[in-house]
């Protein structure tokens, strides 16, 4: 080993941690078809898998940024590190952004899931103020909860992994992006004509996109719409 | 003749262990991260297995480094973090040299 160029070494082994500590790439471009992927599924949804399975593909779809989340590290881990592991020196900067991106994700994901609930409280008081619509309640109620208890658990869901396994600023973003789709549904909250519309045309098969559970008692069983008219 | 006495007697009293090319480049690059795998250490720096456990286990007796063994799945890594007398000693072998040199420090 004869002459040292100290300033090269140091910049390639910064870069080489950075790259070691926030495993993009691949997995980024990953990240953005499978946005893109629930993107498109929430314009129009395509049913792959028929009859009760609908219900995993549903999941499958709304769970995507959660499963993200493993498959980058998977990736990484079999991709990445050819060089093997570089640990870089922690940058509280870098750390404090992170944790700020973190609680914003937080913040947005509670602020739609307050809306959801209040959403919820008051669909539950108008069936309640509607005689005709009382007496189906104990019919309808156990499949509302259920679509309900996804409204609930899904921003915890989206927010149990994400400070630990998000790395950086970038991936933050990213993160938020694929999350933006998942709030669509509770958006209809924020649009009384959108969600008169939607009360009309979409179907009630989808979990977690009931913001107002009187529609599943007005409208029947999730099915009915897809049945030819007297069947 | 006094100014070049100075000057010999400070390249005498530079650290011989960080002055070493070899170990001077592997302490370098331990600087720049928390840890490093012995792998990327050898790619980088263009050494053989032999001459960077050599030289590792030179700077490791002096204090410089600690290794890490551990395994990633059933594959053990080896890994070495520079430790507080290692960062001292670059620094004050740094300062050294920009004192002998002054007009490549300011580059």
């Amino acid at each position: 080993m004869s002459g040292v160029d100290i300033q090269r070494l140091e910049a390639l082994t910064h870069n080489y941690a950075e790259f070691d500590s926030r495993k993009s790439g691949l997995a980024t471009a990953l990240g953005g078809v499978m946005a893109l992927i629930v993107g498109l599924n929430l314009i129009h949804p395509i049913r792959v898998l028929a009859g009760p399975w609908w219900h995993i593909q549903a999941a499958l779809v709304f769970l995507m940024p959660v499963l993200w989340l493993p498959l980058k590290q998977i990736l990484f881990r079999r991709l990445y590190r050819g060089l093997g592991p570089v640990k870089a020196i922690p940058d509280l900067a870098q750390e404090r952004a992170k944790w700020r991106w973190s609680f914003s994700i937080a913040m947005v994901l509670m602020t739609f899931q307050t809306l959801a609930l209040l959403g919820f409280v008051s669909g539950f008081a108008g069936v309640l103020r509607q005689p005709e619509t009382i007496r189906l309640l104990s019919t309808r109620l156990p499949g509302v909860w259920q679509s309900w208890l996804w409204v609930a658990a899904l921003p915890w869901l989206y927010l149990v992994l994400a400070p630990w396994w998000i790395k950086g600023v970038e991936e933050a973003r990213a993160y938020l992006i694929s999350l933006g789709p998942k709030l669509n549904p509770h958006s209809v909250l924020l649009h009384p004509r959108r969600r008169e519309r939607q009360q009309g045309n979409q179907g009630l098969d989808d979990p977690g996109l009931h913001a107002d559970p009187t529609r599943r008692l007005r409208l029947g069983h999730p099915h009915d719409s897809e049945r030819p008219a007297g069947a | 003749m006094r100014k070049n006495e100075n000057f010999s007697k400070a390249i005498l009293d530079l650290d011989r262990m960080v002055h070493e090319p070899a170990r001077l480049a592997i302490l370098t690059v331990l600087a720049s991260a928390e840890e490093v795998a012995f792998l990327f250490l050898q790619r980088i720096t263009g050494m053989s297995k032999g001459n960077l456990s050599t030289h590792t286990q030179k700077l490791e007796a002096a204090g410089y480094l600690d290794t890490v063994k551990a395994f990633q799945g059933r594959i053990p890594v080896t890994s070495f973090r520079i430790t507080e007398d290692g960062r001292l000693a670059l620094k004050a072998y740094h300062k050294q040299l920009r004192a002998l040199l002054p007009e490549e420090g300011k580059r």
